[in-house]
């Protein structure tokens, strides 16, 4: 559109300046013309000559009573002998042969010389019939010749005048046309002018909306950072009193059974023994789920760095799958772990609460009957974990918010749950440089994925973390 | 091309290569014998100008194209301002002045004195190496440096080139 908008202006206003020219041009001719143009020049210099012609033949008159009377014939046949001569030369002859009449001109310097007065005028033959009958003649030469001359030069201006309106008329048209284009051209700045302050009127009005906007989300951001930062606070003072609460028990009962089981009492029955190690074993596990618990606490204070070291993946995920089917013995968990050891850099502690975290949703959101699935695999350059479920799933409205800490799923609300525990497993398998997702639909299951690189730490670079300030 | 001579030439060379034959010519019929021009100043006072006077006069050649003959011309003869200024009169005097012109049949044309220093028109009394007699467009004809400079080629200053020049009235 702004394409042939430019073209058509361009065209227009070649066209009026090809105009403008021509017409300029002409202009220049014409003037150029009345320059060089005798005008009624030519008339003037005709009827001059018939006007000396006449007074000759006053002269004539009395040429014979004096002899000043003679000269002046001769004095007014010189004059006439000039006019017929610029009659007949330069720019006159010219004009004279455009209009057919240089034969006039001819005839009339024949009469002429026969009547230079050296030969007829002065010597008493002037009033012969020749000499009558010669001025005679030359009076209608040049008679005619300024009749011709009259009327070709009234045709002259007459055409003149033409060429001069229409080159008057196009340069009219030039020049109108060159005046409505700029007129048309100012019109359009303006136009632009206009948008172009409106434009910036509306950029001004939308950078004080944006500001606006911006100071608003700021408002809320710190609000919800507030809100975040409390709730963090409310969280690891949760912790920490379910840590001070609950490890001093544990502990008491983790030293209860080890005594009961070190103390070398024959008395006491097989059967009780083996309750004491259940109790043993049981507190252990307590022990490491605080020591998980704990865990999000130093990641929310964002003081955790993993201590890596080359594992074998299955190895982790063996001890999770032992460690649930422990808690939870009515529970089918079927374990299909790769034949061959998955070497990965990991922090075997962390990657465990990860493994336990997902197969504890597993478990916790599936029945029993159901089962659960463990798979490990090779993908050549990262090892796979797969735990799946054929449990409640997660809603689809859900599925972008599983992560997020905090969250709960609508359909698990009336389990138990803080909603930390997918958080914190993405955190930690991002600590790893893997990755964790899922799939899952509504009343059918889920399956979580865990990734992680192949390791690249030799078994001589050692273990521990390289921030150096692990809570572990 | 316009061909001005700075200084003059040798006008005895020149009138006396012309030789002298004015005497009972048809000229003499309205200037009298041996008169080319009549000079007439303001109040009145008349000096006539034979052909010796002219040749005493510093002479200029000067070459250019006219509005009525083909081709360059050459022309030689005094400067106008030389010829005004033998009435005794300042140039400044001249200068607010006006000139009637007068031809051999009664033709007049009026023209501001000043043209004389501002523009150096001549008196020519010979063209192309000819004395002009009164059968061309003698004795004498007002010349214009007409190519040299454009203002001249205008048919106002064209106007001005009186031939058969024979008397001058500054007024």
């Amino acid at each position: 559109m702004a394409r042939s908008s430019f073209l058509v202006a361009g065209v227009t206003i070649t066209v009026f300046v090809a105009i403008f020219v021509y017409a300029l041009v002409e202009l220049f001719s014409i003037q150029r013309t009345l320059d060089s143009a005798l005008g009624e020049r030519n008339l003037w210099a005709t009827t001059q000559a018939e006007r000396e012609l006449y007074r000759l033949q006053a002269a004539l008159a009395t040429a014979e009573k004096t002899e000043e009377g003679r000269d002046r014939v001769a004095f007014q046949f010189d004059l006439l002998h000039s006019r017929i001569a610029l009659l007949g030369e330069g720019p006159q002859l010219r004009f004279l042969e455009e209009i057919g009449e240089a034969e006039d001109i001819g005839t009339a310097q024949a009469i002429l010389a026969r009547l230079d007065p050296a030969q007829s005028l002065t010597d008493g033959r002037a009033r012969a019939g020749s000499v009558q009958e010669d001025l005679t003649a030359l009076s209608d030469v040049l008679r005619r010749l300024s009749n011709r001359t009259m009327l070709a030069e009234r045709q002259w201006r007459a055409d003149y005048s033409d060429h001069q309106k229409s080159a008057m008329n196009l340069l009219l048209a030039a020049v109108s046309g060159a005046f409505l284009t700029g007129l048309a051209m100012a019109l359009q700045l303006l136009r632009y002018a206009r948008g172009s302050d409106l434009a910036r009127r509306e950029l001004v009005q939308h950078q004080a909306m944006l500001e606006e906007t911006i100071a608003q989300r700021t408002g809320e951001l710190e609000t919800a950072l507030i809100f975040e930062r409390r709730a963090r606070d409310v969280y690891r003072s949760f912790v920490v009193m379910v840590s001070h609460q609950f490890r001093t028990p544990v502990s008491v009962i983790h030293m209860i059974a080890q005594r009961q089981l070190r103390a070398e009492d024959p008395a006491a029955p097989e059967v009780l023994k083996r309750k004491f190690e259940s109790i043993l074993s049981a507190a252990e596990r307590l022990e490491r789920l605080l020591r998980g618990i704990l865990s999000p606490v130093n990641l929310a204070e964002e003081q955790m760095c993993p201590a890596l070291r080359p594992i074998d993946m299955n190895e982790v995920v063996r001890s999770a799958l032992d460690q649930t089917a422990e808690a939870n013995p009515s529970y089918r968990l079927c374990g299909e772990l790769a034949e061959e050891a998955l070497a990965v850099d990991a922090d075997p502690v962390l990657l465990e609460q990860v493994v336990l975290n997902l197969l504890g949703n597993a478990v916790k959101y599936s029945p029993a009957e159901a089962g659960v699935r463990v798979l490990t695999r090779s993908l050549g350059d990262a090892a796979e974990l797969r735990i799946i479920d054929r449990g409640v799933g997660i809603p689809e409205q859900s599925h972008s918010a599983v992560f997020e800490k905090f969250y709960r799923a609508s359909n698990a609300q009336m389990l138990p749950g803080f909603g930390i525990g997918l958080s914190l497993s993405r955190d930690i398998i991002a600590l790893h440089s893997g990755e964790i997702s899922f799939r899952s639909t509504e009343g059918v299951g889920t399956e979580f994925i865990v990734t992680l690189p192949f390791g690249k730490i030799s078994q001589d670079e050692s273990i521990g973390n390289k921030c150096g300030n692990s809570v572990y | 091309m316009t061909c001005l001579t700075a200084g003059s030439i040798s006008r005895r060379r020149m009138v006396l290569g012309l030789g002298l034959s004015v005497g009972m010519s048809p000229l003499g019929a309205r200037a009298g014998a041996g008169r080319l021009l009549v000079l007439r100043d303001t109040a009145g006072a008349e000096i006539t100008l034979g052909e010796d006077d002219f040749g005493d006069l510093p002479w200029q050649e000067l070459s250019t194209h006219t509005a009525w003959t083909d081709g360059l011309q050459r022309f030689a003869g005094p400067y106008l301002r030389d010829v005004l200024l033998l009435t005794g009169q300042t140039p400044a005097e001249l200068a607010s002045r006006r000139l009637r012109m007068r031809a051999l049949n009664d033709f007049e044309i009026e023209m501001p004195a000043r043209d004389a220093w501002e523009h150096g028109p001549i008196l020519a009394r010979v063209m192309n190496g000819a004395r002009m007699q009164v059968r061309d467009k003698g004795p004498l004809w007002l010349v214009y440096p007409r190519d040299g400079y454009p203002e001249l080629q205008d048919m106002r200053f064209d106007e001005r080139w009186i031939w058969q020049l024979c008397e001058i009235d500054i007024r």
